[in-house]
């Protein structure tokens, strides 16, 4: 960022303000505030229901903390390619002649990778956690 | 009301003025600083009611919390800061799952507005609205975060230490923020370059170096 930069901006931003609160937001503020002043405790009606949410939340960050770790801390089982022999092809002549990871497993991995970039998005509860990158650098390859 | 004396003093003498019983001290304080509390909470959360809970809350602490300022910070950035926990606090309460679906086009655009001054002449009137059509584009496109940064820096004119200090984050990100945001609204405004102007991805309505404010 140079300053021609920030000049460039400001030229074209001149014709644009943020917007004014509305009268009706403005009306009367000062004297609902030192209403809460004199009540306290009056704040955040939904707060119930958000709560809920915020625990739901919570479990979804669980969630995505355990299949994290999950990979990491596993050695894949040295069976894979053997067992993927055994599956049971299916039925028709188009089933697959090599092993495969199972669209299953794909899915699921895919899946872990979306979970892990939306809690990590601008306000998200792991966005200012320092391994979020690099562990969604190392599960991207996996989901792909 | 403030009074006509309480409303030329500074904020540190009003806050003097407040920490030594004067309660009307904290009205003036309000009234100065209650618009930009309520533009940045409605910043993040795109809700004028939503904002006006969030910045009386903030005025609310404000007041518990101003017995003890030590004028350490100006006023305006603490009480700004205050503002922008406070925004998170509530945000991530109401809305724990905001982001399976926010940053949605048609919110954004409601963030910014033309100036009623900035009335073009009548044979610019058109070159303008598109102009001012593309900027809007422009900011609405950036992510929360640069949104914010961007904001301040140049709706606000925050410096840098400031913005950081009010979103709780280093100047580093800030500046790369902003370095980002800036990359972005350039890509998202993305006239085509004229001849004669300076540089620009911005096209012909950027000025020259020496002719920018």
């Amino acid at each position: 960022m140079t300053p021609d930069d920030e000049k460039e901006i400001r030229f074209l931003l001149r014709g644009t303000q943020l917007k004014k609160p509305p009268v009706s937001v403005l009306q009367d503020y000062e004297n609902q505030v030192w209403d809460r002043i004199k009540n306290p405790g009056v704040s955040y009606s939904a707060f119930p229901l958000a709560a809920a949410a915020f625990v739901l939340a919570l479990a979804l960050a669980g969630y995505g903390f355990w299949i994290l770790n999950r990979p990491l801390s596993e050695a894949p089982p040295p069976s894979v390619l053997v067992q993927s022999a055994d599956i049971p092809q299916a039925v028709g002549e188009n089933a697959p002649e090599a092993a495969e990871i199972p669209q299953a497993q794909l899915d699921t991995m895919a899946r872990d990778l979306l979970i892990l970039q939306w809690l990590g998005e601008d306000g998200g509860l792991l966005e200012d956690w320092d391994n979020l990158p690099l562990l969604i650098e190392t599960a991207l390859p996996k989901a792909l | 009301m403030s009074s006509p004396a309480l409303i030329e003093l500074t904020d540190t003498d009003l806050i003097q003025a407040f920490q030594s019983g004067r309660e009307e001290a904290f009205n003036s304080l309000m009234a100065r600083h209650k618009e930009k509390a309520l533009q940045l909470a409605w910043l993040k959360t795109g809700h004028w009611e939503d904002a006006k809970d969030i910045s009386q809350d903030a005025f609310v602490k404000a007041y518990h919390a101003l017995k003890d300022f030590r004028g350490q910070a100006k006023f305006s950035t603490w009480f700004y800061t205050l503002v922008m926990n406070t925004a998170r606090d509530y945000w991530r309460r109401k809305h724990p799952l905001r982001w399976l679906s926010w940053n949605r086009q048609e919110d954004m655009d409601l963030f910014f507005e033309t100036l009623p001054s900035a009335a073009p002449r009548p044979d610019r009137a058109l070159e303008s609205r598109e102009t001012q059509a593309r900027v809007q584009r422009a900011c609405a496109g950036l992510p929360e975060r640069q949104r914010l940064i961007f904001s301040l820096r140049f709706f606000q004119d925050l410096p840098l230490a400031e913005i950081a200090q009010i979103l709780n984050i280093s100047e580093g990100t800030v500046k790369a923020g902003l370095h980002f945001a800036i990359q972005k609204f350039k890509t998202e405004f993305s006239l085509p370059e004229a001849k004669g102007q300076v540089r620009s991805s911005f096209g012909r309505n950027c000025p020259s170096k020496e002719g920018a404010k």
